[in-house]
């Protein structure tokens, strides 16, 4: 591969940069808009796409100006951000898809083409907290995201998108400053920024400073990622927002705040230094988090509300993965975040358009839609059961690596809660799909009309198919275990950082 | 000096986040986000200041002062003012639909 170290850059400052000429686009061609958003958002697929295949054979480090790593700013990516920013390129790709398909029948002038650069703000600063390599950047980054989601969520100014767009900024901004604190406590104790040497230096911080820092980081962090006890903003948002941008929402942006849990948690806080054990702590939170997300998704009348509380749940699943501690619980809560943002994302476009179809979000008025489109209700069905984990599906394999991580560490009760969190899951998604095929007709629909971007959601829904390849493939299934052994042992990434700064 | 400048900066902070927390008007919501906000960086400022030193300009006279933490406090302050001008954007929004600035009202997503 050609300038393997540089794609990750290409991934950030193309999207930033196309994100404003975009806008002056519309503003003096907006005809032309439309193929020059499709383009950026094929170039930005194929930079973050490179970026990932680049990181996924090594570690690749990148010093912004020439500076070294006490001084400078550095991107790196190694094989734990590669597997997020496959799900970026994908996520990012499939959500601004959808998007423009939606907002091109309302003709090129209509406000919402101005939207589109949004997407492209967000998408920058999502490869930029994959790419990051010290922290104070991760924050920055984070807060670019953090504000092109408020205006995204609340973009269709209606009032319930407004009340969300109002919750999400201020919890949003209360995480944001919690990690900022924490950051500014760890430069106190550390004096450096960098991921790799303050994790070196992290050992001379005392202990009671590192406690509170680690405490601030998975309180910022779970804000942003919306982990019980901070999830009160995430079901709003996530479904008051329009169909692009609830794809985006669910499926990638929280999966970044996961990575970014995983990454500061292990590099920053080790076990035997902050005073309490993290992973005992996640997985705890992950407990909740899985019961209090697939017990609320019970009570849920309208279908997006009922996958938004299916989201917290899955995060449930993947703090619980980091939460064992080995490289089997990593991988698998690799596995399963990549399963999870594919199918929440698929699940999101078909619930968007079922709901535009019989003009209701409640799920109730989908009566025998699965009949009327056979391709897409089957598609549905297999991505429903993929998220609800049934065996030969690939949501399935990833829950199951966690559950074998469980039981290698005796966690026996961990295990049996996440199993009984399948069958939770099914109690709510079956209703559903028993409405879709239903036989009966209901009076109230209407007979005509399309399904949105139908293709796309095909071919999404062939994802869990796909998936539940990963674990049969020796290769990558060795890659996931690998990526899980690198997280979990932070000199590895130290050495491999660092040990790149000698010329 | 910094334990006076600690003590400060955990009261601002928990006063930002009770009035986070407790005030029913929207506007006082926002101002303790940007008491929140005024906390953390007076933290990340005050750690920076040596006493006796001098601005960190080369050639440097005596002992410098930090100066890092001095641009993460500009670019956070910048930062901040973005989210609180997008929080008015949302409230104006808002008032439009509901004539009232009380989070009560705002609030009708449950569940």
């Amino acid at each position: 591969m050609i300038f393997p170290n540089y794609w990750m850059l290409f991934a950030i400052l193309f999207p930033m940069t196309a994100a404003f000429i975009l806008q002056l686009l519309h503003h003096f061609a907006p005809s032309k808009t439309g193929g020059w958003i499709l383009l950026s958002c094929g170039i930005t697929s194929l930079l973050t796409f490179g970026a990932a295949v680049s990181a996924s054979s090594g570690v690749r480090v990148l010093r912004l100006g020439g500076w070294g790593a006490d001084l400078g700013v550095l991107l790196v990516s190694d094989p734990l951000s590669a597997v997020f920013l496959f799900i970026s390129a994908f996520g990012g790709a499939a959500a601004v898809w959808t998007t423009f398909t939606n907002i091109s029948k309302s003709g090129p002038s209509a406000e919402q083409w101005r939207l589109c650069g949004l997407f492209f703000i967000l998408w920058a600063s999502l490869n930029g907290i994959l790419t990051t390599g010290d922290l104070f950047n991760l924050f920055i980054f984070y807060e670019i995201l953090a504000v092109a989601a408020y205006v995204l969520t609340g973009a269709s100014k209606t009032r319930e998108a407004l009340e969300a767009g109002l919750k999400y900024l201020v919890l949003g901004t209360v995480g944001a400053l919690l990690i900022l604190l924490a950051t500014s406590m760890l430069y106190m104790g550390g004096g450096i920024l960098n991921f790799a040497l303050l994790s070196s230096v992290v050992g001379g911080i005392p202990r009671g400073a590192l406690a509170v820092a680690a405490g601030f980081t998975i309180a910022g962090l779970g804000l942003k990622m919306g982990m019980v006890p901070f999830h009160f903003w995430l079901p709003d948002a996530h479904s008051s927002a329009s169909t692009g941008v609830s794809m985006l929402l669910s499926g990638v942006v929280v999966k970044a705040s996961f990575y970014s849990l995983l990454r500061v948690t292990t590099l920053l806080f080790p076990a035997e230094q902050a005073g309490f054990s993290i992973p005992d702590t996640l997985l705890v939170l992950g407990l909740l988090s899985l019961f209090t997300g697939h017990i609320s998704a019970q009570r849920q009348t309208s279908i997006k509300r009922m996958l938004a509380w299916s989201t917290v749940a899955h995060m449930g699943y993947l703090l619980i993965g980091i939460g064992c501690a080995s490289p089997l619980g990593v991988a698998g809560a690799l596995l399963h975040s990549f399963n999870h943002a594919a199918a929440k994302s698929a699940l999101f476009l078909g619930a968007g358009s079922f709901s535009t179809l019989s003009g209701s979000k409640e799920w109730r008025s989908f009566t025998g839609f699965g009949r009327r489109f056979p391709r897409e209700g089957a598609a549905f069905l297999l991505l429903a059961a993929s998220i609800i984990g049934l065996p030969p599906l690939g949501g399935f394999w990833g829950k199951w690596m966690i559950v074998l991580a469980a039981m290698e560490k005796g966690r026996w009760m961990t295990a049996v809660a996440v199993e009984l969190g399948t069958a939770l899951s099914c109690v709510y998604y079956v209703p559903v799909l028993l409405r879709l095929f239903s036989p009966r007709r209901s009076e109230d629909t209407p007979a005509a009309g399309a399904f949105h971007s139908g293709m796309l959601f095909i071919a999404l829904g062939m994802t869990p198919l796909l998936l539940a390849l990963f674990y049969f493939v020796p290769s990558l299934y060795e890659y996931l275990i690998a990526a899980g052994e690198w997280v979990v042992s932070p000199a590895l990434y130290r050495d491999a950082v660092l040990g790149s700064m000698i010329p | 000096m910094a334990v006076m400048s600690f003590i400060t900066v955990s009261l601002l902070f928990a006063l930002g986040l009770f009035t986070v927390l407790s005030q029913r008007n929207v506007f006082k919501t926002v101002i303790g986000l940007t008491l929140m906000e005024s906390a953390v960086l007076l933290l990340l400022i005050s750690w920076a200041y040596i006493p006796g030193g001098s601005a960190p300009i080369l050639p440097l006279q005596g002992k410098g002062v930090d100066p890092l933490p001095h641009s993460f406090t500009l670019t956070a302050i910048v930062i901040g003012a973005c989210d609180i001008a997008l929080a008015f954007a949302f409230i104006m929004k808002l008032h439009r639909f509901e004539r009232s600035v009380n989070v009560d009202d705002f609030r009708r997503l449950k569940g």
